[in-house]
């Protein structure tokens, strides 16, 4: 069972670090206070895992033959990446550190699904552009619907600090139920877990990592990378949810730091501004790039090791 | 429960603006008599009414401030909101100091300054008029565009009748010092054009911020 413990590890970093993607804006813009969004986020993610969280579970779990062992590796390997990442405050994908740790422990073993791979992977190109897509779409749409209610300036506040609540429950909910797959989706492979119990463990631990450690990357996603008026954070945060339950309900697991930043840029090409700080931008790319590559190598050597002093 | 928070600071913003306007009708009154009837020993009571309604509007203007720091609007919001009340607030301010500018400093404008100086007051109260509509129809989701536009022709009005006002008070044969206070009192009116001027900016970058 000590195995396992990696597996809430990982949830907890994943919580920890994905939160920000969520709330980040919201709670940056003043429009709901840190502690709310946290809880918030902790009841829709266990929602969302329980609920729909057995999609992605299959997908992962079918890249590599999964013993007790290597499951504990791709875990920790993750969530080690995953954690490092959230001390430098960058929002990283947990998907992309999932994969890169399945398949260094692929690598070692001689044997990687190539065909699991390729989904995953357009999966990953397909989620930026994704909400890209979404924000093209829904900024203007949900625009339109505004204007025609003519709302005075404390009723727009009021509709869009609720629509930012709404659209971040909505966001933690599609989280839980796309990313818990990373969590806790390999042991059911190896049967350490039926489906139920590694969507429950998995969306508990994710909810805790997000009660207990996201600020720091709040602060990056929320202050330091997003320049969005209130409706726009709005739109970004939707669009980012929708495109993300969509892939959760597909059973991919994707990014949600990968989605916003898709629907930042939407909103960037509509209205021609910057939204985004491009030095910020550029040390989440290395982010991106890092991660898979550093689980990899995490994953490589814990399994590794394991080998070597083997606890079969 | 929500949109009765949010209706009853409406109600207070439009309390506030109907208790500028009784400072500004009992404005209008004071500088005609303050004009006309410079030695009247009633003056000062009108004057003190002017103070009065501005006092009102100060309180109001505060319990408003208080009311949407603790509990209405998000930050972005409230600082336009506040941002804007202020500004407003300085009018009626200017209201009741030209009134006791011209009773204190004793004041008498020459007969042949009189109608003009008293219809660059009007001017300058209809620029008030009009900013207040518009920044009213901010709360009351209306189009306040048209009333903008007028603002800024009203100061615009203003500005010319100031300058040739204060010409020809210089062209006159009064002693120069009295040239100088008509003159002071003279910018002092048109200066509330000017903020109305400064109020409808914050309104039309409030509006501009928010458009989708």
């Amino acid at each position: 069972m000590y195995r396992l413990l990696s597996g809430i590890f990982m949830g907890w970093s994943l919580g920890s670090n994905d939160s920000a993607n969520i709330f980040g804006t919201a709670v940056f813009s003043k429009k709901i206070r840190y502690r709310t969004a946290v809880i918030l986020c902790a009841v829709f993610v266990i929602i969302g895992a329980l609920l729909e969280g057995q999609g992605g579970m299959h997908t992962l779990s079918g890249l590599v033959d999964q013993t007790a062992n290597s499951a504990f590796a791709a875990t920790l390997a993750a969530a080690l990446t995953v954690t490092l990442m959230s001390v430098l405050k960058l929002p990283v994908s947990t998907s992309q550190a999932m994969v890169g740790a399945i398949i260094g422990i692929g690598i070692l073993r001689g044997e990687v699904n190539f065909s699991g791979l390729t989904k995953v992977l357009i999966a990953w190109v397909a989620t930026p552009l994704g909400t890209i897509v979404a924000t093209l779409i829904l900024y203007p749409l949900v625009g339109a619907l505004l204007r025609t209610m003519r709302l005075n300036i404390f009723n727009r506040d009021l509709i869009l600090k609720w629509g930012l609540i709404i659209a971040g429950c909505y966001g933690a909910y599609a989280l839980g139920a796309n990313n818990v797959a990373n969590v806790t989706g390999v042991y059911t492979h190896t049967g350490q877990l039926t489906v139920f119990q590694a969507a429950a463990l998995g969306g508990t631990s994710i909810a805790l990592g997000a009660l207990t450690y996201s600020k720091n990357v709040m602060i990056t996603v929320g202050k330091k990378l997003v320049r969005l008026d209130p409706y726009g954070a709005f739109i970004a945060v939707f669009s980012m949810a929708l495109v993300v339950h969509t892939f959760a309900i597909v059973g991919v697991p994707v990014s949600t730091s990968q989605a916003i930043i898709g629907s930042v840029l939407g909103i960037g090409i509509l209205k021609g501004v910057q939204t985004i700080k491009i030095r910020t931008l550029l040390m989440i790319l290395f982010g991106w790039i890092g991660t898979p590559a550093i689980a990899l190598m995490f994953a490589y050597l814990i399994y590794r090791s394991l080998l070597i002093y083997t606890i079969h | 429960m929500l949109w009765n928070k949010e209706k009853s600071i409406i109600d207070k913003i439009k309390a506030y603006l109907d208790q500028v306007d009784r400072c500004r009708n009992r404005f209008r009154v004071s500088i005609e008599k303050l004009v006309l009837e410079p030695g009247n020993e009633e003056n000062q009571a009108i004057v003190e009414e002017v103070h009065r309604s501005e006092s009102k509007a100060d309180d109001l203007r505060r319990t408003i401030e208080l009311q949407l720091y603790e509990r209405a609007l998000i930050p972005e919001s409230r600082g336009d909101v506040l941002g804007l009340l202020e500004t407003m607030d300085a009018i009626p301010g200017m209201f009741q100091s030209l009134c006791y500018q011209l009773l204190l400093e004793k004041i008498t404008f020459p007969e042949q300054f009189r109608e003009r100086f008293l219809h660059l007051v009007d001017v300058n109260v209809k620029s008030y008029d009009l900013v207040r509509e518009a920044v009213l129809g901010l709360f009351y989701s209306k189009d306040v565009k048209a009333q903008t536009d007028l603002v800024d022709a009203a100061e615009s009005d203003s500005d010319h009748m100031e300058r040739d006002l204060i010409r020809d008070i210089f062209s006159s044969k009064l002693d120069k010092a009295d040239k100088m206070l008509l003159k002071d009192i003279v910018v002092y009116t048109g200066d509330i054009s000017d903020q109305a001027e400064t109020v409808k900016d914050r309104l039309i970058l409030a509006i501009v911020k928010r458009k989708i």
